[in-house]
């Protein structure tokens, strides 16, 4: 299988009478745009808005953060179950919008959504204040239960994100990059001397805010699956969780899922990269241990010799990592995990709800109790009392200067645990 | 709805649920683990897990869990631990402000958690019954 991402770089975004790409410059007409996202009769109306990279900008309250990105060639549509149907992507040539990113917002239920500056110091602490950011203001119609609430503004999001990627159809790329894995008995003839790896991607899949989508289907009461690596960058999963902002999944994330990448990269070369586990992080202690069992027997059958895992979320999902590491170990699988913590303002609390004698190679992403004050925007893009409400935040966060004082989880992926971002912690 | 274990909560739109082996206390949630911790010590095993939800035990504070209908005779030793730390891991998030995060919701706000604490146990028994 072969996957080319055909990458457009955008400078700006600017508002105009018809959408196109025109050197750069990604030019959005609010008006059809807003046609077809009211093709779903939830919404009552629809407003964007635009953040830049370097702007006095503060974006809050944010649900999911998506690249654009969609098909030029191959099979299927970006976004299976949502924007394509159902049928298998993860081939052709995808058309992706780099430094430009979707941002949903519009309050659900009123906490767990995230922060992103576009200026100052909250914007060293992710990856999107660097990006030219279509922010949708997606209004409900009134009565709207919050379950459907959410999959509107989920959808809407997708829909606008491969909206945007639409418009560089038949353009030529800046770059382009290309992925390629084989089937497993063909690696297993090319490369029999490389390590086997495969990675583990927990998927949390616990009710409202807190569910993740693979071909749109709720991952919820699955048993651990195997998905191909160019699926899983082609749009195949797709995050419904809005919990704590620091450490979820955003779409993002899944699109270039950084260690499905750097496994694709060093494929063939240094190890062998079977393929990607999809393990769900349920809230039945039962359901986490049949999930951890299960993702270890299928790295058993894969005849892997070791494991990388990432976590989504905190506390809970402790112990799904935990048990798939236990579990993995046990069968002579080494493992790897890759999370993140809360481990007070100095970091001297035990940041893991739970652990286990097995975890000896852990990667950190940062302690999301970690203490920041962000001083005023000129311009708030949603509704700045939010952040009273957010994770991270409290009652007392905005100052008399109009500064917010808030823990590094109230900012959208600053601690997230697939290491798209560039925090660690360093032991003394 | 006849049950076959306890249901263990604080949140009040449980009530509303007709669970018949509800039990609710108005506790905040680490005094609610602490409770739980000690029935653990008794022989009850944990269905849930008690820090569900990705929402911190000082940022919530509504939970709600299940917990066996009977008690073994012997510990159980995996929730034993799980519930140490998790009750260790919201001692540690309780320090971190005099006034921990959870008190300073107001009613709507409160109305939220409530609805998503009740969603995800919900959807765990939606999954347990899937497998029955």
């Amino acid at each position: 299988m072969k996957l080319t991402l055909n990458k457009f770089h955008v400078k700006d975004i600017q508002f105009a009478e018809a959408s196109s790409f025109e050197n750069g410059v990604l030019y959005i007409s609010k008006k059809e745009l807003a046609e077809y996202l009211m093709e779903d009769t939830n919404i009552e109306s629809v407003d964007f808005d635009v953040a830049r990279p370097g702007e006095s900008v503060r974006i809050i309250p944010i649900k999911d953060v998506i690249q654009p990105r969609y098909k030029q060639s191959g099979t299927g549509q970006i976004f299976p179950g949502f924007v394509g149907d159902v049928e298998t992507v993860g081939n052709g040539e995808t058309n992706v919008l780099e430094d430009c990113a979707v941002a949903t917002s519009g309050k659900i239920v009123a906490f767990q959504e995230g922060i992103i500056d576009m200026s100052g110091p909250g914007a060293e602490f992710n990856s999107f204040s660097k990006m030219n950011i279509l922010v949708p203001l997606i209004y409900p119609v009134e009565g709207l239960d919050k379950h459907t609430h959410e999959a509107t503004v989920r959808v809407a999001g997708l829909k606008t994100a491969a909206y945007m990627a639409k418009t560089t159809l038949e353009q030529k790329p800046d770059e382009t990059e290309t992925f390629e894995h084989e089937t497993i008995f063909e690696m297993a003839q090319k490369y029999p001397e490389l390590p086997k790896v495969v990675y583990v991607d927990m998927v949390q899949c616990q009710g409202l805010m807190h569910d993740t989508y693979v071909y749109g289907l709720n991952v919820k009461g699955i048993l651990s699956t195997m998905i191909g690596p160019l699926e899983v960058l082609d749009g195949a999963i797709i995050s419904g969780n809005c919990a704590a902002p620091g450490h979820k999944n955003a779409t993002i994330h899944h699109e270039n899922n950084p260690i499905i990448e750097s496994l694709l990269r060093r494929h063939g070369k240094e190890l062998c990269f079977v393929g990607v586990l999809l393990s769900n992080e349920s809230a039945m202690l039962r359901e986490k241990k049949r999930a951890a069992y299960y993702t270890s027997n299928l790295s058993s059958l894969l005849g892997v010799d070791g494991m990388i895992i990432s976590e989504e979320g905190g506390g809970n999902p402790e112990t799904d990592l935990m048990l798939n590491c236990k579990f993995h170990e046990k069968k002579g699988i080494k493992t790897v995990l890759v999370t993140d913590e809360y481990c007070g303002r100095d970091g001297a609390s035990q940041g893991l709800a739970d652990v286990t004698p097995e975890a000896d190679a852990v990667v950190t992403n940062g302690n999301g109790n970690q203490f920041v004050v962000l001083p005023k925007m000129d311009k708030v893009i949603g509704d700045v009392d939010t952040v009273r409400i957010i994770t991270g935040g409290n009652a007392d966060s905005i100052g008399e200067d109009g500064s917010l004082s808030v823990e590094i989880a109230a900012i959208m992926g600053s601690c997230c645990e697939m290491g798209y971002e560039h925090m660690m912690t360093r032991l003394r | 709805m006849g049950n076959s274990f306890r249901c263990v909560t604080n949140n009040p739109l449980l009530k509303e649920r007709g669970f018949s082996r509800l039990e609710y206390y108005d506790l905040d949630v680490l005094s609610l683990l602490k409770f739980v911790g000690e029935e653990v010590k008794a022989g009850y095993r944990l269905l849930t897990h008690p820090l569900t939800g990705s929402i911190r035990p000082d940022i919530t504070p509504y939970k709600t869990i299940l917990l066996s209908a009977g008690a073994g005779a012997e510990r159980d030793f995996d929730s034993q631990s799980i519930i140490e730390n998790a009750i260790r891991y919201a001692e540690d998030l309780y320090r971190l402000r005099r006034v921990p995060i959870y008190k300073r919701w107001d009613s709507m706000t409160k109305k939220d958690f409530q609805i998503v604490d009740l969603s995800i146990i919900e959807r765990a028994l939606e999954v347990a019954q899937m497998n029955r």
